[in-house]
């Protein structure tokens, strides 16, 4: 096989990978990610992408921009493989400059709710987003639960589009929660994300597919 | 979260989004898509290549974790 026709067979991978190929060209390609080991790496990192096609609902994609009412109610998975790193300052969902976001302004409101001694409810932390987009009125109430957080927004003001819920780590890894939608810019709801309250350093609603973005610190935990 | 797949696959160029779509997802014959495509077969195998090339780009964007 001669090295011109090395990109024929790198071509066939994703094919391959997804099981589409007849099954004389399966075993053939088979055959030579045997012995080329730029194909294997090839392979693997296919492998990976089919992985994650599997778990997309195509009819998602169907209806365009406008997602489905069932979007906001969706359930997290485990906070293992939620997680997204941080690369650099690169941010993966905003498409230019984040509007509205003066990072030496942004102030930490906090204070913490305590409940009589005795009563099982769980604290909830009152938390307000001081340097949010122009226009956007935020709050957060945070409930701590045994491995995961409950986050409740509260938010006015938004450009109409989808959010996701970020919590983040002291690493620079996110917990991201379920999207939600606003499509007039405000949403009440609550969303509960797989990573322990005491594990997290800040929380942030970010635009999906657009440039709104607002994070604030989050207070460390105070032994009660 | 399925909502990132579904995200990346948005951001796709169309063409490498029809692709993914209509032999994976409706999991239909490449003789089928390649005529309604008006290419040949073996143009819609590479196009699933550089299709899920593409798309391994848009979910590092949308923040993917492919280590599950």
């Amino acid at each position: 096989m001669s090295a011109d026709d090395h990109g024929r067979w790198r071509e066939l991978l994703g094919s391959y990978v997804l099981g589409h190929l007849p099954a004389e060209e399966t075993e053939e390609v088979r055959e030579h990610v045997r012995s080329c080991e730029e194909c294997r790496a090839e392979t693997d990192a296919l492998t990976s992408v089919a992985r994650a096609m599997s778990k997309a609902d195509p009819a998602r994609l169907e209806e365009g921009t406008v997602p489905p009412p069932d979007l906001g109610d969706r359930i997290l998975q485990a906070a293992a493989g939620a997680g997204v790193t941080r690369i650099g300052t690169r941010k993966r969902f905003a498409r230019g400059a984040v509007a509205g976001l003066a990072a030496a302004a942004l102030l930490i409101v906090g204070f913490i709710l305590f409940r009589p001694g005795g009563d099982p409810t769980p604290a909830a932390e009152r938390i307000s987003f001081a340097s949010a987009p122009e226009g956007v009125d935020a709050t957060a109430e945070i409930v701590a639960m045994e491995g995961a957080t409950q986050v409740e927004l509260q938010v006015t003001g938004l450009p109409p589009g989808e959010y996701a819920i970020q919590l983040e780590r002291a690493d620079g890894t996110e917990i991201v929660a379920d999207s939600f939608q606003a499509p007039r810019g405000n949403w009440h709801g609550k969303r509960t994300l797989q990573v322990a309250r005491a594990e997290s350093v800040a929380i942030k609603v970010v635009q999906i597919g657009g440039d709104t973005e607002m994070e604030t610190p989050l207070p460390p935990v105070s032994s009660q | 979260m399925s909502w990132q797949v579904e995200e990346a696959l948005r951001r796709l160029r169309e063409d490498h989004r029809r692709v993914l779509i209509e032999t994976y997802y409706r999991d239909r014959p490449y003789a089928e898509v390649a005529k309604e495509m008006g290419v040949a077969e073996g143009t819609v195998k590479s196009r699933v290549y550089y299709a899920m090339k593409a798309l391994r780009a848009k979910l590092e964007e949308v923040g993917w974790n492919d280590e599950r």
